[in-house]
Order: C-alpha cells, then structure tokens, then sequence
C-alpha cells in the first residue's frame, strides 16, 4: 500500500447548478491513492455529475476539483493517460466497429495492455466487426469497460459499469476489477446501485443525496458503527417510551422493538434494556440496511 | 503506442454521406476548373470564389467529423486526441496554400494582374487560411453547423450576384495588401487553433447536442436532437421568454379543444380548428420577429429595387421586392404543412383524400393571406414613404411585380409533396430549405421568364396540386396506419 498522503482527486466547495437545479452542493472531499471508493446514493444525487466534473467533462459553478494534482479543467495529456473513465450511458461513437473504437483507443494509449484487451475481448465476447451503434446496451458497456481500462489507469472512475450486464459477465467483471486492485496502487471510483457489488470489491463508502456528501468513511467502520437492537418485554408490553444513546430509528409493535443505534456502546446498552424490561439482541446491519439508514433515514 | 488511428479515414470508411456533404461546397469549385481553362478571359472574381469554396468544403469536412467525435465522452479523455485533430488541420492548409501558390503562379488570370506573385500568393493564402479558420469556428460553435454546406450556394450564389463583376483592377488592388491578408490571417488561425487546443471547445462540444450529417434523413433523430437541445437550452437558461406563460395556455386551450373534439367535428370543422390551432405562435419571439422583420424587409428592399433599377446594368430587376414574401412562406407554409398532417390521421380511409385536400388548402389558405398582407404593406409603402437621396441618387420606394401574390399557388404544391415524401415528423427544417429552392425556382421562372416559361411553370405546379393528395394519402396510410 502507497504512503503518499496527497489526494489524487481533491474537491473543495463544489457547487454545480443547471438552471434553477442544484445537482451539486457545497461538496468537498479527498480520496487518497490507492484507495477503492464505492460512490452511492440514488438516482438524481449528482453521482453522476460529481464523477463528470472529476475528469473535467463539466465546468464548476462555483469550487475546484483537483485531479492528480492538476485543475480538472485542464488536465493534460500526461494526467489524461493515467484515467480511465466509463461512462453511464457508455458515450461511444456509434458509426465506429467495435475494433475501430478499441484500435482507436489503443492508439493513443501509451501503456495499452493488448493482453489484457485480447482477455476482455473474448471474456465479453465482442465482435470486432460490428457497428457500436448496433449493440444492445450491454454490450455497449462491455465495450465501454474495455476501452477504459485496457490502458490500466493509475485512475479508474466507473460510472454504473455494470448497470446492463447480466449475471455472469457482471460477476466476470468483478473479477477484473479485484485483479485490477490487486496491486494496491491502483484508485478507483465505482458509482453503483448494485451494493452487494460495491461491498464485494471497495474499502470507502462514498453516501450522495441530493447533491451533498452524506457520508464518506471506510467500509469496516460503517460497518461497526451501526448496530440493530432488538428488544422483547420480558412482562408483555413495552414501555411508552424507548430512548437508547445515539439511537437512529425506531420501529416498535405492542411486544417488542427494533432499533437502530449509531456507535453503541454494548454494556450501556444492556443496562439501558434492563432498565426497560427488556430482553436485547445485539447485530450490526447489512451493508442494505446502512445505505439505507443512511439515505432515508430509516 | 501504436500507429495513430486517422480519424478522417474513419470517417470516410464509415460516413459517406459527410463525404457526400463535403462535395456540396466542393462543387462550387468546378467553375473554377472551367473558368480557368479560357486563360485570361477568365472571371478572376469566380475563381478567387471557387478557391474559397474549396477551403470552406475542406475545413466542414474535417471539422464536422472531429465534432461528431468529440460529441462523445469517450474521446475527451484520450490523450493527444486533440492534438491529432490539430495535425490534420495543419496537413489540409498546407495542402490548400500550396495549392493556392501554384495557381497563383500558373493560372494566366493571376498572371495578368499588376500584382507582383509573392504579394499575390500570399494574399490568396491569407484569404483561404481566413475562411478555413472562420468555418471550423463557425462548425464548432453553431449548434446547426450540420446544414452549413447545403446553405452554401446561397452565399456563393449571392455573392457571386452581387460581386461577380467586379473589376481585375479593383481584385488587384484588393489582393495587393499582402500584410494585412498575412497578419488577419495569422490572427483568425491561431484563433481556431487556440480554441481547438483547449479542452473547453472538447467540454462543450460532449455538452452541446449535435445532429450528425449522416442523421439529417432521419426524422427520429432529429426529433431527438432537438429534444435534447430543447432540455439543454433550458438547463442552460433557466429564464423565461417574455409572454410564453399566457401563450402556452391559449396552447393548451386549443390542443385541449382540439383533442376533445375531433370525434364529433366533421372534416371541414377539423380542417378549420387545425388552422386555428397552428395560427397561435408556439414562441411568441418569432411571432414579434415576423411581425417587424416583414414590413422592415419591404422597406428596405422596396427602396433596393429602385437603387439596382438606377445602375448601369442592374441584376435581376424586380426580384428583391419578392423577399419579403418568401420569408414569410419559409415560416408559416413549412409548419402549416407540418401541424396539418394529422388532419388524414384522424379520419376514416375515404376520407383522407379529402383531409389531404383541405389541409393543402389551408395552406394555401394562410400563404395568400401572408402575401395579401405584404401586399397591403407595400401598397401603404409606397404611397407614404417619401423620396430618399443618397449621395447624388434619388431612390424611390418601388413595388413588387405583380405576378407575386401568384407564387403561393406554385410554389405550394412542391413543398407538400417533399413533405408527404418526407414524412419529417417534428421538423420542419428540412421543409424549409426544400420550400426556398422552389421559391427561387418559381420566383425566377415567373418574373425572367418568356411568357412559354411562365405557363410552363404554371403548368408544373397545377400538375403537382393534382398529383399532391394523392401521394399524401399513399405515404399517410403506407407510413402511419399499416
């Protein structure tokens, strides 16, 4: 693992306004070298944007992003070599083949990895001689992994990547992504709704909703942090009131209780529970149920 | 790294209709090729035009494909892609100087002129680097650079009617100024380099929709362009246009209205609440533009009519005082033609022959209403505005002929059918540039034309209204019933 502690993507008060919409507000965060970050959050939370803006494709309204050291807006060809980028929609030129459009990313990509293109070829199985525009939308995204990562980026921003491939590539994919990871200095951005993917493979949970940065912190502590109580009366019936340190959400019925906690303490909350009459289970939440705390609240 | 794929060989393997495009303006230097075959004789100002032409032909081609491409994600993050693009610009002027040298040099017409040839050539190189650089920025930077090539004959067209005579001696003297050619030259080509180079042009063009030439046949893709050009200009300008709110709902009243009632109307009904609905300007701004732009236009060009009367030898007199009318059919025929087609769709097989009738009446109806108003302009024109003197010339407001009123009923019936040929759902553009080629097409045949002509005209377009409804009718029920 790199020690280099200076951000290879730094945003700083990001706003980014269409119109009268705000699809980004007031975003500042650092993501380090090295790092796999799992951007989240639902449709319409500027994800996308946000990624947009870290390759230099949209102009702020107001802040600054830095990307490998460089303003975002002018990046040059030596920072550009270093990213790779795939887009949602998979931006492709739709009259090109699909080996004109490999051959003409490889062209100007100095560290092309042909091994590694001739690998995906087949894994995805796409045919060079046919037209991008005739690909179904899969298919356009299997090409979009390939002409993005086949020059193996310092850099990798993966928008939705595997939002149209079915099961088996999906999971094809995945492989390639921990093979890319594997060597440690690599960093990674994967913008995703799939969570049972984005556990698989990143170490920091980047939460956006309605344009702000609600959470950013490593998978393990979220994971640690959250914890679901569950409470039975030991005497029939729960009391009126149930109040637990750094309590989240609540759900109850006439005979137990479920509740969610931020940071919990275990022995504080047995004794809370007793203090209540109540028997307590103790679990953390899956990787679902955070997000979705998260988000909603709930 | 291996060998740098050339984007315009792409192109031209996969994109023949930019090809295609691109020998619209090249065309335009074939005169020059014939021209410079009769020596000395030959026109210089047509030559020096051709030259232009061919510059203007090689900068689209180039720039539109580099857009089409840039247009995508994909490419903003390749490395030295824009570099490459640069490349072939400076490979294409290069080209086009040495070209322009060379004929300089040989062409007996060059050769004529008091101008001493290193002057004279880089003159010429000035002048074709200018309209190079001016067409990638204007390719780059319009959101309909796509119809550039095809608006092009009218520019060379014009110019040629309006410069075409000018002297050798007046060229020469023009061509003589080899450091102001250089230094403008210089100016607008590091302009377009600049802007090529900077990944904002690359920024905005992934941001800006763009219709691709090779999609101008396709009415779903352009009806998505716009679409999308629609959302982004809103996005981009969140402000309102002035009166849009209370034309909309006067809109929607009559869409309602309309929506509610074509079951129990009959046909004449519907062809009348049709006529109605499209007389309500969608874009009040038009509206107003039209409203002033028209008696502006008869003005002007009324007083022009009696300036090119007064020359020694005057171009095509009597034909400026029918612009006024064509601008306005360009606009109203083309979206009537459009906003009537559903009139056959909503009746009964039989009855399309009928709906097809009415809807071209209508039409014709609104077009000889727009001329009947031009026409009462031009009569309030001419009896109120007052003698001007311009220098040592006195111009007097001059009426249109009076053959005009008659161009609707000619010109009509061939715009109906490129549309029922067409089906351009969503646009009436393409309607539009068909509308004015015919307009030009009629216009000159009825006001140059021996009295043989002009019936011939006639007849071609009272042969065309009988023909009309029934194409209509095939293209509605093969295109949107089966």
């Amino acid at each position: 693992m790199t020690t280099r502690t200076e951000p290879i993507i730094s945003v700083r008060n990001l706003d980014k306004d269409y119109g009268a919409t705000r699809a980004l507000g007031g975003v500042t965060l650092n993501i380090l070298p090295g790092q796999v970050v799992g951007l989240l959050g639902p449709n319409g939370s500027g994800k996308t944007t946000l990624l947009k803006h870290i390759v230099g494709l949209l102009r702020p309204t107001r802040g600054h992003v830095l990307t490998c050291g460089s303003e975002a807006l002018e990046l040059g060809g030596e920072q550009m070599a270093g990213i790779g980028y795939v887009s949602q929609d998979s931006e492709l030129v739709d009259w090109l083949t699909v080996g004109e459009t490999v051959d003409l990313a490889r062209s100007h990509h100095p560290t092309w990895d042909p091994e590694l293109e001739t690998k995906l070829m087949e894994t995805f199985a796409l045919e060079r001689g046919k037209k991008v525009g005739g690909l179904s939308l899969g298919q356009k995204q299997r090409l979009g992994i390939v002409v993005g990562v086949c020059h193996r980026p310092q850099l990798l921003l993966l928008d939705e990547p595997a939002a149209s491939l079915d099961p088996v590539v999906r999971q094809e994919f995945l492989d390639l992504l921990i093979d890319l990871i594997q060597d440690g200095e690599r960093t990674i951005l994967i913008s995703s709704h799939i969570l049972t993917d984005v556990e698989k493979v990143v170490d920091q949970v980047l939460i956006m909703d309605e344009g702000t940065v609600h959470c950013f912190q490593p998978l393990d502590t979220l994971r640690e942090e959250y914890h679901r109580i569950t409470l039975t009366a030991l005497d029939g019936a729960l009391p009126a009131e149930i109040r637990f340190t750094g309590q989240k959400h609540l759900a109850r019925d006439e005979s137990g209780a479920v509740v969610t906690v931020h940071n919990p303490d275990a022995r504080l909350v047995r004794e809370e529970a007793e203090a209540l009459g109540c028997r307590v289970g103790m679990r953390h939440l899956d990787f679902e149920e955070i997000y979705r705390l998260v988000v909603t609240g709930k | 790294m291996s060998r740098r794929v050339k984007i315009s060989s792409l192109y031209l393997r996969n994109r023949p209709l930019l090809g295609l495009s691109f020998f619209v303006p090249a065309l335009l230097a074939i005169p020059f090729f014939i021209l410079a075959g009769r020596g000395a004789d030959a026109n210089l100002f047509l030559q020096i035009l051709s030259l232009g032409s061919l510059a203007c032909g090689t900068a689209f081609f180039l720039a539109s494909s580099q857009r089409e491409m840039m247009a995508r994600a994909f490419t903003f993050l390749l490395p030295g892609f824009r570099r490459g693009m640069l490349g072939q610009h400076l490979w294409a002027v290069a080209l086009l100087a040495l070209l322009t040298v060379i004929l300089a040099l040989v062409l007996p017409s060059f050769a004529m002129l008091p101008t001493a040839p290193a002057p004279l050539a880089t003159s010429l190189v000035g002048y074709m680097v200018v309209l190079y650089a001016l067409t990638v920025l204007l390719v780059f930077h319009f959101p309909y650079s796509t119809w550039l090539p095809f608006n092009a004959v009218w520019v060379v067209w014009l110019a040629t009617m309006f410069w075409g005579k000018t002297s050798p001696a007046t060229l020469a003297r023009l061509l003589d100024q080899p450091l102001i050619w250089g230094a403008v030259a210089v100016g607008c080509g590091w302009w377009a380099l600049d802007r090529l180079a900077r990944p904002g042009l690359h920024r905005r063009c992934v941001e800006q929709p763009y219709l691709p030439v090779a999609h101008m046949k396709n009415p779903a893709r352009i009806e998505k362009f716009k679409q999308a050009r629609n959302r982004s200009g809103k996005a981009e300008n969140s402000e309102r246009r002035p009166g849009v709110k209370l034309m909309g709902k006067v809109r929607a009243w009559a869409v309602a209205q309309h929506a509610r009632g074509h079951r129990s109307r009959g046909l004449l009904g519907e062809a009348i609440g049709l006529f109605l609905l499209t007389s309500i300007p969608r874009r009040p701004a038009r509206g107003l533009l039209l409203l002033l732009g028209v008696p502006l236009m008869v003005v002007i060009l009324g007083y022009y009519e009696s300036y090119n009367a007064a020359l020694a030898d005057p171009v095509l007199p009597g034909y400026f005082g029918g612009f006024p009318f064509m601008w306005v059919y360009w606009t109203v025929q083309g979206f009537h033609s459009l906003k009537n087609r559903p009139l056959g769709l909503l009746h009964a097989r039989q009855d399309q022959l009928r709906a097809g009738w009415l809807g071209a009446l209508s039409v014709l109806a609104v077009c000889l209403a727009g001329s009947g108003a031009i026409w009462l302009m031009n009569l309030a024109a001419d009896a109120w505005l007052p003698t001007l003197q311009v220098g040592s010339r006195y111009l007097e407001f001059v009426m249109p002929r009076a053959y005009l009123p008659w161009l609707p009923l000619t010109y009509v019936p061939v715009t109906l059918l490129v549309f029922s040929r067409w089906s351009m759902k969503g646009s009436a553009m393409v309607l539009q540039h068909t509308g004015s080629i015919s307009f030009f097409f009629f216009h000159l045949m009825l006001l140059l034309g021996t009295d043989a002509v002009r019936g011939a005209a006639i007849g071609i377009a009272v042969g065309l209204w009988l023909v009309w409804p029934w194409v209509w009718r095939w293209r509605v029920y093969r295109t949107d019933l089966a």
